[in-house]
């Protein structure tokens, strides 16, 4: 279970969380305890999902494609993902769909979630925020990325500010959400190879 | 009227300190006032980022719709977009939000981006008229004005931006923090009425809203004659609903599909299948321009998808994701059946 000692959601009756009560029910220390847990428990599960899309198959995008060298193969736009407690962003349970479109030879992928400005040096740190899977097959599947997580250094390089509104027709103000990216380089073993992507997957998780 | 803030970031409250015998202080409810307006305030993914085909879109636009329950908290919309185009030569997009909205010119650049970092990511907004939890569609459309090379989507996401206030009432769910706050006398009413009272509210507020949104554009859309089921996307894709009760191993989604037949004779239908089994969406002979399936004077259809099991390291359920493959055939007719959008969606609980 994650952050809820229960690890799930306490129903009460609708009469006793009825908003606003006309006659207040008994509140226990068991009902405020279970209430908190709650809190914890939808917190948990707030975790979106931030990247799902299957059928379009993508190459290297690179003027020149050299053996045993990543080129770029695909990049998300930019999205907000939630934040912990410790400043640390949810982790994140990736999944691709990838081939190396041969039997024999393979395709290596680097999958890394930075922040939307970050430079290739960057995208080539490494940390808990970056992957790599190896791949030999002529057809697609799909492959699990370990957990990846921005960490609280990552996440305050990430933050922005936005032009938020709290009413209907309200004055904008400002708001503070990450910008994140997910980028996909690839490498070729040999020229028997090439490294295709016709799936992403990305959702945030609590670890138990 | 009383208000809360909404913090940047969750934090983990401690249940261990709420016990029998044990004193109680403000700072019990510091907490849960904090991380209830967390999860009211944060915004949530409508879209999340899909990639549609290849488009020949030369000197012509794409329309793409969705559909999605609201969280009431809403305010303001943001679509984040990436385009290229390739052989270079249209360097320039019209990107139309929602379809009928503001229009904005957004810079297109080849795949690999001018450093090999990607295309240009812009995000741009869209304020709603009233804030609701009614199941609405929201849309945009992309237009290559140059017509000199198609634009291609290379990611599109549909985001709530975050509130900062909250109200505090049971629509908008905050929690007045500086009522909870140290040295302030902890007020049975207070806890009662803005956090133990709002909990119901707060858990069908605390969705993931788009589990799987896809669409393929009114103009690109997919379409068939075969009377066998055909895979739309050529592959299956993963879907996990959260997990709220003890003991709960699926959850309903709610799913529609934006279709039309060509002609007054032809009907068809759209299926899902995962793990629970198959769920079907009929496309009726009178369904001749586009339209959202069920009719959205009634409700989604709904299917079962596996509950995350959030006692694993990864949340997979039985070690995989729950592949979910969609297709599509003609039932009746000699006319085509065509797709151009399909919402997969977290109604509530």
């Amino acid at each position: 279970m994650a952050t809820s000692e229960l690890g799930h959601y306490v129903r009460f009756d609708e009469a006793t969380v009825a908003s606003p009560s006309g006659t207040e029910a008994p509140f226990s220390t068991g009902h405020a305890r279970r209430a908190i847990g709650n809190l914890n428990h939808l917190a948990d599960q707030y975790a979106q999902r931030r990247i799902a899309w299957v059928g379009r198959t993508l190459t290297v995008d690179e003027d020149v494609i050299v053996d045993g060298v990543f080129g770029f193969l695909w990049a998300s736009g930019s999205f907000d993902l939630h934040v912990d407690g410790t400043g640390e962003s949810y982790a994140l349970r990736g999944r691709l769909r990838l081939s190396s479109d041969d039997a024999v030879a393979s395709a290596t992928f680097r999958v890394v979630i930075a922040h939307e400005n970050a430079s290739l040096p960057e995208l080539f740190e490494a940390g808990d925020h970056t992957d790599e899977i190896t791949v030999v097959r002529s057809g697609f599947d799909w492959d699990a990325t370990s957990l990846l997580y921005l960490d609280a250094f990552r996440i305050a390089a990430a933050q922005r500010e936005v032009a938020a509104i709290d009413a209907v027709g309200g004055d904008p103000l400002s708001a503070v959400w990450v910008r994140a990216r997910m980028w996909i380089f690839a490498k070729r073993q040999s020229s028997l190879a090439e490294a295709r992507l016709s799936g992403v997957q990305l959702d945030e998780y609590i670890a138990p | 009227m009383a208000t809360g803030s909404v913090p940047e970031q969750r934090l983990r409250c401690v249940q261990s300190r709420v016990g029998i015998s044990n004193s109680v202080s403000s700072g019990h409810w510091m907490d849960p006032a904090r991380l209830q307006c967390w999860l009211a305030g944060r915004g949530a993914a409508v879209v999340p980022v899909f990639v549609p085909p290849q488009l020949d879109n030369q000197g012509s636009s794409n329309a793409f719709y969705f559909r999605f329950k609201p969280r009431y908290q809403t305010t303001r919309y943001a679509l984040t977009i990436a385009l290229s185009s390739f052989p270079i030569g249209t360097r320039l997009g019209v990107v139309t939000f929602p379809v009928g909205g503001d229009s904005h010119v957004v810079p297109v650049t080849r795949r690999r981006g001018s450093l090999g970092r990607g295309p240009t990511s812009v995000t741009m907004f869209y304020d709603v008229a009233s804030q609701s939890t009614t199941e609405r569609e929201i849309s945009f459309s992309v237009a290559e004005t140059a017509d000199v090379s198609p634009l291609q989507i290379e990611s599109a996401m549909i985001e709530e931006v975050p509130r900062t206030i909250l109200t505090v009432d049971a629509n908008d769910l905050g929690a007045d923090r500086l009522a909870f706050w140290l040295r302030q006398a902890i007020a049975e009413p207070n806890i009662s009425d803005q956090i133990f009272d709002y909990q119901n509210n707060l858990r069908d507020a605390s969705r993931r809203l788009g589990l799987f949104q896809h669409s393929w554009s009114d103009e690109e859309n997919i379409n068939t004659t075969s009377g066998s089921f055909v895979d739309m996307f050529g592959a299956p894709i993963g879907i996990l609903h959260r997990c709220l009760y003890s003991g709960e191993t699926t959850r309903l989604a709610s799913w529609r599909i934006r279709a039309k037949v060509s002609n007054g004779t032809t009907a068809g239908e759209v299926r899902v299948t995962n793990s629970a089994g198959s769920t079907t969406i009929s496309i009726p002979t009178s369904a001749t321009s586009w339209t959202w399936l069920p009719s959205t004077a009634g409700a989604p259809s709904t299917f079962a998808i596996d509950a995350e099991d959030n006692t694993t390291a990864n949340g997979l359920r039985g070690g995989t994701d729950d592949d979910h493959t969609f297709e599509y055939r003609r039932t009746a007719g000699a006319g085509s059946v065509q797709v151009s959008s399909i919402s997969v969606f977290d109604a509530g609980a």
